[in-house]
């Protein structure tokens, strides 16, 4: 396939995916299990790496033998077959393709999907988190509580345990949650928001996001006035988060001797609990070294996920404290990041040596270029972990949605945050087997996901102190972590220490995806589940 | 004219800046490895290298930085 019918694929996409996913829950609805046609292959269309070889091989002897089940342990039936070593048709269930893809991860296992020419580029594009709402609703909300409206000035006033003012939190005052009618701002250096109440009746939910060193907080039903008053709680680094909860606090050794790439906004190379051993800016006329946290403090609280080495009371730490931690900063302060940044930031983490590379972002179309760099680092043994995206049940973002990346969406657990936050409005079904486990509100979902890692209220470090923070960008360094901390175990260090090859990629996947066990939300939402260390 | 990365997937890395500079009206903007950042129109990225197994091409775009999924509404004030 050329470049410019990937471009087609781009667009078309979409729509095969928006059909699958409308498929298996239907299916899921009805109660039994999907089977489907996939198309089994090795990216390099003629297998090279041993085990999808060997699964490819075994495919075309269960042809040959015109039974045409199996695929490895996994029942599948072979429809039809390239060349021995090569492409298979195979109908399996959503389930027999996981496993077979956890099984070989270096293999391609994707549905058997339909294109028209053309017609596809000019149907509507679906916006990630379903049909976009109908602004008019919104508006005819606003107008019918303006009929009722109070007009004045209100205050809301935020402030810590000790009475002590709040600046820079963020405030959202809603009139209408469901029409997303109200207000937001920032509060000011007497801790202080004020806004008009024109077009208020009542306040029906009000949220407030302190900066750092406080949880956010969340009150109902406040009535008007002149003043409000919100009280958050300050930070307790000892508290245990959804982090926490799964995976503990580690040891020294964790993650010792595994390089780990952050691929973000760059991290803050001055905070206590981090230690950067290096990387790159790959901004382009950007100056090559400014790896620090300039692109604001998403990348730092990513890093400290994995890597922070501090101890409470004053400080926190991550999973995989002993890593190598390198920064390769592709956001600029307010901008997005070039595909080519990202495209420079993977080649130049592979060239360092990094053995697994998070990638806490994503969004719009699909990109050749980027797949193929990732598909390149895999090949010098290299894994890149990516966030599923923060659309709300949308599909999995590019390029977290690309077969040869470790795709994560977010999973909470209920009592893991204050009931006062206002993490408590990312509770939401499907809920798991232990029903204090939850998925994310926010989390994009799809058969793409490989696997779930805690993603709210997760507690880490930014920039001159710590902070919560929710979102598959911090699930995904939960999973890198493990992946590391995994890496790291005596058993694991024959993978380690393996030529840099995509046997060793897949190898270190097929580690990191077998360690998972699932939560009960279902495979579309968690993939093999939660890894284990 | 538009921007493009255009990724290189042969195997000889190094020549492959020599031919893109062979292409007439393309631009180099950036080279790094098997990447390149290029200025082009689309029609001659596509007669040169379309039928190409050897490069792979993208229109370059930007991701968002990341944000937190945090609700907002609809009207903003300052403090």
């Amino acid at each position: 396939m050329n470049w410019f019918q990937n471009l087609k694929r781009q667009v078309a996409a979409p729509a095969a995916s928006q059909a699958m996913l409308q498929g298996a829950a239907r299916a899921a609805a009805a109660g039994k299990a999907e089977v489907r046609r996939y198309v089994v292959m090795s990216r390099r269309v003629r297998a090279h790496s041993e085990a999808t070889r060997r699964v490819l091989l075994g495919m075309s002897a269960d042809l040959a033998a015109s039974h045409g089940r199996g695929a490895g342990s996994v029942a599948a039936t072979v429809i039809d077959s390239v060349h021995e070593d090569g492409p298979k048709l195979a109908e399996m269930s959503q389930q027999a393709a996981k496993r077979l893809r956890s099984e070989a991860p270096g293999m391609l296992v994707v549905p058997e999907v339909f294109y028209a020419p053309a017609v596809h580029l000019l149907l509507p594009q679906v916006k990630p988190g379903g049909p976009a709402r109908v602004k008019t609703r919104a508006r005819k909300s606003a107008r019918k509580a303006g009929r009722r409206k109070t007009p004045g000035r209100m205050t809301i006033a935020v402030h810590d345990a000790d009475g002590a003012p709040v600046s820079g939190a963020g405030v959202v005052v809603f009139s209408d949650l469901a029409a997303e009618a109200g207000v937001d701002g920032i509060t000011n250096a007497a801790g202080k928001f004020a806004f008009s109440t024109s077009g208020f009746a009542r306040i029906e939910l009000l949220i407030v996001y302190p900066e750092k060193t406080y949880w956010s907080a969340v009150k109902r039903n406040v009535p008007l006035g002149d003043v409000a008053r919100v009280r958050v709680n300050r930070i307790d680094l000892g508290y245990t988060d959804c982090l926490r909860h799964f995976y503990g606090y580690g040891a020294d050794g964790d993650g010792l001797d595994v390089r780990v790439g952050v691929i973000d906004s760059g991290v803050a190379l001055d905070h206590p609990d981090l230690e950067v051993a290096g990387g790159a800016c790959t901004i382009s006329g950007e100056d090559p070294v400014s790896f620090g946290a300039l692109g604001g403090d998403h990348g730092s609280h990513v890093a400290g996920i994995i890597a922070a080495r501090g101890k409470a009371p004053s400080g926190i730490r991550g999973i995989a404290s002993g890593v190598e931690l390198r920064s390769y900063r592709v956001f600029d302060a307010g901008e997005g990041a070039s595909n080519f940044s990202i495209v420079r930031a993977i080649d130049t983490a592979v060239e360092e040596g990094c053995d697994l590379i998070n990638m806490s972002l994503g969004g719009g179309p699909r990109d050749a270029a980027t797949e193929a760099a990732i598909e390149d680092a895999r090949a010098r043994g290299a894994v890149c972990i990516v966030a599923a995206g923060n659309d709300g049940g949308g599909w999995v973002s590019q390029p977290g949605a690309f077969g040869l990346c470790v795709a994560v969406s977010a999973a909470g657990r209920v009592g893991t945050f204050p009931r006062s936050a206002a993490d408590t409005l990312d509770v939401a079904s499907p809920y798991g087997t232990d029903p204090k486990d939850f998925l994310a509100r926010f989390s994009n979902v799809g058969p793409e996901i490989d696997a779930t890692g805690p993603g709210v209220g997760v507690i880490s470090t930014v920039p001159g102190g710590h902070a919560e923070m929710s979102g598959t960008s911090m699930a995904c360094p939960a999973v890198t972590g493990v992946a590391a901390r995994l890496l790291s175990r005596r058993a694991n260090r024959p993978i380690l220490e393996a030529p840099r090859d995509q046997d060793r990629a897949d190898a270190i996947t097929r580690m990191l995806l077998r360690s998972c066990r699932a939560l009960g939300l279902g495979y579309n939402h968690e993939g093999n589940g939660l890894p284990r260390a | 004219m538009a921007r493009f990365v255009l990724r290189y997937r042969g195997d000889e890395v190094e020549t492959a800046e020599d031919e893109l500079a062979r292409i007439s009206g393309l631009v180099i903007v950036e080279a790094s490895g098997r990447s390149f950042l290029v200025d082009a129109d689309p029609e001659r990225i596509r007669s040169a290298l379309g039928d190409s197994k050897r490069w792979v091409a993208s229109p370059e775009t930007r991701i968002p930085l990341p944000k937190p999924p945090r609700r907002s509404a609809k009207r903003s004030e300052s403090g």
